[in-house]
């Protein structure tokens, strides 16, 4: 496994590679949640384009992090192409919070629209 | 083709890996799909997973994997000797967690339950969780299940 964590704008990208597992999971929660101690951080993306397995810790991952930036009504989305992760997003129920998107661009583009809504 | 292997490896989180990545060398002979080399690596993960974290809850203990194949059907069986689970019934409920304070998502189970064929819980509160689950590999080409999204 292998994360990288950015904050671009009002955006902390969280960039996994690799197999996410509850041990993995533990090392990306710690340095996404000292990122998230900068109030500006209002959006999250989840950069699991290159993601060739995930159990049920990332649920708990994306959950996490979502309820951190919640109260400061940012939006959630994921990069992901692998089918076996889709799966576990969608018995989990989180499409209902958040889509998938194909790639970052795909992703910027949402949350920079959705955030000019809510301004206007 | 007829096959089998256990290994018994200590209840540390790194072991998660070390797990999936021996199912995954054993049962490349039975030629799985991309799919179901995911299904039982995300199971296996889930069930070695819950052994560290639930069975022993952080404590040393040995975790034991065994795997089994017979023709097209791979049987595998993760025990350890932990504190058990007092109600099974409860703890296969999607979402149940009794642990939300590690984030655990309570997905576990349910993930087991849909990756594979079948599982059954065997567990009591002094000897420990066994988990036993099924899953016929289909080797020949099959039809596409996008269909059904
Ligand atoms: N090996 C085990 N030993 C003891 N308890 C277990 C074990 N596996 C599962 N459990 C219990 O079953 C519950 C549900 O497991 P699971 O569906 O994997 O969800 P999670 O691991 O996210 O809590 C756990 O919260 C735990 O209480
Ligand atoms: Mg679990």
């Amino acid at each position: 496994m292998d994360y990288k964590i950015q904050s671009m704008e009002n955006i902390l990208l969280i960039s996994v590679k690799g197999e996410l597992d509850d041990h993995a999971a533990k090392a990306v929660r710690e340095k996404a949640d000292s990122a998230l101690c900068k109030k500006e951080l209002k959006h999250l993306i989840f950069d699991f384009s290159e993601l060739a397995l995930m159990d049920s810790a990332g649920i708990g991952l994306i959950m996490g992090r979502y309820r951190l930036i919640r109260p400061r009504q940012g939006k959630t989305a994921i990069i992901c192409k692998n089918d076996s992760v889709r799966k576990i997003l969608k018995m989990s129920g989180l499409f209902k919070l958040f889509k998938c998107y194909s790639d970052f661009q795909e992703a910027y583009d949402y949350l920079t629209k959705e955030s000019k809504e809510v301004t206007i | 083709m007829n096959n089998y292997m256990t290994i018994r490896f200590k209840s540390l989180p790194e072991n998660e890996t070390l797990a999936r990545s021996c199912i995954a060398s054993f049962i490349l002979p039975m030629n799985p799909t991309l799919s179901e080399l995911a299904d039982v690596k995300t199971s296996v993960s889930e069930a070695v997973t819950n052994c560290v974290i639930h069975g022993y809850e952080g404590k040393e203990g040995t975790i034991e994997l065994t795997a089994i194949i017979e023709d097209d059907m791979l049987t595998l069986k993760i025990s350890d000797e932990g504190k058990g689970i007092p109600d099974i019934e409860q703890a296969k409920e999607p979402l149940y967690t009794s642990k939300p304070e590690l984030e655990r998502s309570g997905m576990g189970f349910t993930i087991m339950e849909s990756f594979m064929d079948s599982i059954s819980i065997i567990s009591s509160p002094s000897c420990g969780t066994t988990i036993i689950m099924t899953k016929r590999m289909a080797a020949a080409p099959q039809v596409s299940q996008c269909a059904c999204q």
